[in-house]
């Protein structure tokens, strides 16, 4: 005993000899001005474009602004915490979010958080929310078809796996409807193949991004969902009307990082981005309280690069590469049909009418084919409808 | 006060004129804000308040804070000084102080980067690590508190 004892106090004298003091480097600024959701710190002279900055209290902050002699930044969380003074730190990441099979039948928040109340998201990769594109060489042609349900679509304007495709139209005119029946419609496809046992068949998971809506209209389209068995397929990511614009400028880039790891894993993902218009006013509010330079209905000069970058992700990648792809369907809505106004004018649209909703409700679509400008018509179509 | 673009390029003209040698000169520093109150021209304060967070940055980076627990010997103050000025180069002015909360070991702040070696951020490190948030949630490290 007073050996095993000997031995136990001399393995531990040996620990403490070895233990080193270890010294923490790190790059602190102090905040000089909060609010709206912003902050204004001053120092943190190494920190980079969009890392993550610890801003105390468990609140995570994004250095969206680098000043000469300060940094502006969005925070994610309650900054009506936040003091003047407070002590900011630089991490050394970028945003990152959980991605993976995990979040399937999840409703998140911004940051991948569960709001769903099952429990923590099962996840162990991120993936940062901004990303640059896939570029030319890893991409390749779209070819296969998503097959929304809806004969309208699939026949006279297909939609690829990998395409972008623009939902445009005035408030009620079933935009969202089409989305929401898209994914009730793979989720069908994608039971079916199960049952089948086919394992040729590709699976499409959904991912449904929810912009500044009212919760009222998150929580029905959930329920719709979760009766028609999809949400097994489906991420829901909510950034609702009352969540801050920070985390609504963030949303879309979180559910394009969750549906890129399928993509990269050579699996296929279908996205819907519901909608753009709030987005691009969100972004438009965080730029404002930035102080960034305004332009043209005060949306910043870069809120195009900002949903050109976004909708970029989109991309069915060559067979060397996995093979996957991530098609995005954003949405875009619009003020008394003006298709032509600052935000609305994006290539690739399928434009909803509510007259034509009105006459052709029977085959549940309003698309307006005369007025519609598509990439890939033919190439990603079935014979089936080509006939 | 808003700080215009054009207030904050003529304080940015006005701080690199107070370069001599590559540093900040003292005197002329005083010139200009002597000068710039003499000549009252619209706009003045703003410039100067900009010039000033300036000179205020500069003279951070070229400020080394050093918090221990207990006051350091000279000998230690020495090398600890003689080692800022091998990472910072010469002309480091360093300010020695005394901050029992740090427990132990040693915190060395210049401008913007912080060398922590004390034993509290180790235990604020142990507390992140077992996911415990303080009973108040307030930054322990933060000067004054």
């Amino acid at each position: 005993m007073r050996e095993i004892m000997a031995d136990l106090l001399k393995e531990i004298e040996e620990q403490i000899a070895g233990a080193k003091a270890t010294t923490i480097r790190q790059n602190v600024g102090v905040i000089r001005e909060v609010g709206d959701g912003v902050a204004r710190v001053e120092g943190l002279s190494d920190a980079m474009l969009n890392e993550m900055l610890d801003l105390g209290h468990c609140i995570t902050g994004l250095a969206l602004n680098l000043e000469e002699t300060e940094v502006g930044a969005i925070i994610l969380g309650d900054f009506t915490q936040l003091e003047e003074g407070d002590e900011v730190r630089t991490t050394g990441k970028l945003l990152q979010v959980p991605v993976g099979k995990g979040l399937l039948g999840r409703v998140v928040n911004t940051l991948g958080e569960p709001l769903d109340e099952k429990g923590p998201v099962e996840s162990d990769v991120a993936y940062p929310v901004e990303k640059i594109a896939p570029g030319i060489i890893r991409r390749s042609p779209v070819r296969q078809p998503v097959q929304t349900g809806i004969m309208a679509i699939d026949a006279m304007i297909p939609i690829g796996r990998g395409q972008r495709e623009l939902i445009i139209g005035d408030r009620s005119t079933g935009k969202t409807t089409i989305c929401i029946d898209t994914i009730i419609s793979q989720a069908r496809l994608n039971r079916a193949a199960e049952a089948a046992g086919d394992k040729d068949y590709r699976p499409l998971y959904c991912i449904y991004v929810a912009i500044g809506q009212k919760q009222s209209n998150v929580a029905r389209i959930i329920t719709i969902l979760e009766q028609a068995g999809a949400m097994p397929y489906t991420i829901i990511v909510a950034s609702p009307a009352s969540d801050s614009a920070t985390n609504q400028y963030l949303a879309p880039f979180a559910g394009a990082a969750m549906g890129e790891w399928f993509m990269d894993s050579g699996m296929d993902a279908l996205i819907i981005f519901d909608d753009l218009s709030k987005h691009a006013v969100a972004y438009r509010q965080v730029s404002l309280v930035l102080k960034r330079p305004s332009g043209r209905e005060a949306y910043p000069g870069d809120v195009f690069y900002l949903h050109s970058r976004l909708l970029e992700r989109a991309a069915r990648v060559g067979e060397k590469y996995g093979n996957g792809s991530l098609t995005a369907l954003p949405i875009i809505e619009t003020q008394a049909g003006d298709v032509s106004a600052y935000i609305p004018t994006t290539s690739s649209q399928s434009r909803m009418d509510r007259s034509i909703w009105k006459r052709i409700c029977s085959i549940r679509a309003s698309d307006r084919p005369s007025r519609s400008a598509f990439r890939y018509p033919v190439l990603v179509q079935r014979r089936s409808p080509r006939r | 006060m808003k700080t215009t673009k054009e207030a904050k390029r003529e304080a940015k003209q006005l701080y690199r004129l107070c370069f001599v040698n590559g540093k900040l000169d003292q005197a002329r520093v005083r010139q200009v804000v002597g000068g710039m109150i003499h000549s009252r021209h619209r706009g003045y304060l703003t410039v100067l308040r900009y010039f000033q967070q300036l000179v205020k940055l500069e003279c951070a980076r070229h400020t080394a804070t050093i918090d221990s627990a207990v006051m350091l010997p000279t000998g230690l103050q020495n090398r600890v000084l003689a080692g800022l000025e091998r990472a910072y180069g010469p002309g480091i002015a360093a300010i020695f102080g005394r901050n029992p909360a740090l427990i132990g070991g040693i915190r060395i702040q210049v401008g913007s980067d912080v060398f922590d070696g004390s034993v509290r951020s180790e235990l604020i490190a142990l507390e992140k690590r077992f996911g415990i948030v303080s009973a108040n949630g307030r930054n322990a490290n933060r000067p004054g508190r």
